[in-house]
């Protein structure tokens, strides 16, 4: 081969390759606007991070999964608010005397061995009463 | 925990380092502790019970040759008496001025013709009395029950006299708690800590055997084998009165020992039991005593009122407690 010959071939070379990435680029583009997931995303509502203009781009399935995770935290969160907001509501309709663990509905007074429940947390199970501690004397009505 | 126990009817006897002497006097069991005594230990016990039961012989009603028993006999004479009956008569009257009358021990007559003119097998089970010939209200000369009591005492020759104005009284409940506080007083320097139990009245010295105070049980009158509180008492004194040993029927009509002097009735409507803690034992039974003619209804707001520490049962099994009792108590059982 002549170096005339092998100049051409080289430049014919060069001169195909923005040609087959431009056949390329639009491939990737044709399939991501027909992409499913991407289009449900979108639906979606979530933010999504939009490419330059004039830049095509793919979406991060990662990415996807980790905004939902987010979203169903955000929910949870809003739910536990709303557990407080009914629980304080209750507490005022009842007015402080709804039964509140760690306190016995009959008793009167509050004494050092009963502690006053945390505002708005949730109903637990009654704790085991605890057993009398020993005694060194009794008092009781006069001959017994 | 030191286990403290007592031995009936004997000296003193010398268990996990504590003395302690039990007898019976006053219809009641006596347990006098002396914890860690010193060498003057068993002599302070035997000079303690001597005082208790000197406070029966002179002070009780049920026996007929006490020196109450004889002033009551002819209650508008005058009486050669012993010291101790003018110091209990003292205290009792003093009690009721500051009471306002509520602690009246000349509400004997209505005990009296209720048939509790001796002492009662109220332990042995349900005592039915028939009505006395005792007259159930007050003398047409002095209505309603609101008339000032002035008894006399004045320094003789030879000791003291005593006038009862006209009317026989009852020591019971003071007379007993006088003897736990003179009692208490033989004992302070006897150890390094002590505690007078006479049933409902109890004194206590020192911080307990384990350093954490004396845990005092207040009993469930619904069930005499369970309590309702544990106390954590240091240096006071504490007293119950309770309707449900004391407590008979005369002709069918239930009736018990805590008369209302206003009334001349059973007092407490609604309640069974109520422990005051005070500094005094004798004040103690005062209290207590006077806090339950108020009654269910009454009760906290005058137990407040009166800064009292005090704890009540109610017929329902209800418990409560005053704002000065409460630092005191350890112990609450859940269902109260």
């Amino acid at each position: 081969m002549t170096d005339s010959a092998k100049v051409r071939r080289r430049a014919t070379a060069l001169a195909l390759i923005p040609a087959t990435a431009g056949v390329f680029g639009a491939s990737v583009a044709w399939a991501s606007s027909h992409d499913p997931f991407s289009a449900a995303a979108g639906a979606a509502g979530a933010p999504a991070a939009s490419a330059p203009a004039g830049q095509t781009t793919t979406p991060d399935p990662q990415a996807t999964v980790d905004q939902k995770v987010t979203d169903l935290a955000a929910k949870i969160s809003q739910a536990q608010d709303r557990i407080a907001q009914l629980q304080a509501t209750l507490d005022a309709q009842t007015g402080g005397t709804a039964p509140q663990p760690g306190t016995s509905a009959a008793s009167k007074s509050t004494s050092k061995t009963t502690a006053p429940a945390a505002a708005g947390a949730p109903a637990a199970a009654a704790p085991a009463p605890k057993p009398a501690p020993a005694v060194q004397v009794v008092t009781k009505p006069s001959g017994a | 925990m030191t286990a403290v126990h007592a031995r009936q009817g004997a000296g003193p006897t010398l268990l996990d380092g504590s003395a302690v002497l039990s007898f019976r006097a006053m219809a009641s069991p006596i347990t006098l502790t002396v914890l860690r005594p010193g060498p003057d230990g068993d002599a302070c016990l035997e000079r303690a019970a001597e005082v208790i039961r000197d406070v029966e012989r002179t002070c009780s009603r049920f026996d007929a040759e006490s020196a109450l028993s004889l002033a009551n006999a002819a209650p508008s004479r005058w009486h050669d008496v012993p010291a101790t009956l003018v110091w209990a008569v003292e205290e009792a009257h003093r009690a009721y001025w500051e009471t306002g009358g509520l602690f009246d021990p000349r509400v004997l007559d209505v005990l009296l013709s209720w048939g509790y003119d001796r002492s009662l097998p109220f332990g042995s089970g349900e005592v039915d009395r028939t009505a006395s010939s005792v007259p159930m209200t007050p003398p047409p000369d002095r209505p309603d029950g609101a008339f000032p009591w002035w008894p006399e005492v004045a320094r003789g020759d030879i000791g003291w006299r005593l006038n009862l104005a006209g009317q026989p009284i009852d020591l019971g409940g003071i007379g007993k708690g006088l003897a736990v506080r003179w009692a208490a007083a033989e004992l302070a320097n006897a150890g390094q800590g002590y505690s007078v139990d006479a049933g409902g009245d109890c004194a206590f010295g020192g911080v307990g055997p384990d350093g954490d105070g004396w845990h005092v049980g207040v009993e469930d009158p619904a069930d005499p084998d369970q309590l309702v509180l544990v106390l954590d008492l240091i240096d006071t004194g504490c007293a119950t009165s309770s309707t449900r040993l004391r407590r008979w029927r005369v002709g069918g009509a239930p009736v018990h020992h805590l008369v209302d002097p206003r009334t001349r009735r059973p007092g407490g409507d609604g309640l069974v039991a109520v422990t005051v803690v005070a500094s005094d034992p004798a004040w103690s039974e005062v209290w207590s005593k006077t806090l339950f003619l108020a009654g269910a209804a009454e009760i906290r707001s005058r137990a407040e009122r009166l800064e009292l520490a005090a704890a009540w049962v109610e017929e329902d099994g209800t418990v409560g407690t005053t704002t000065a009792l409460d630092p005191m108590v350890i112990w609450r059982r859940g269902d109260v």
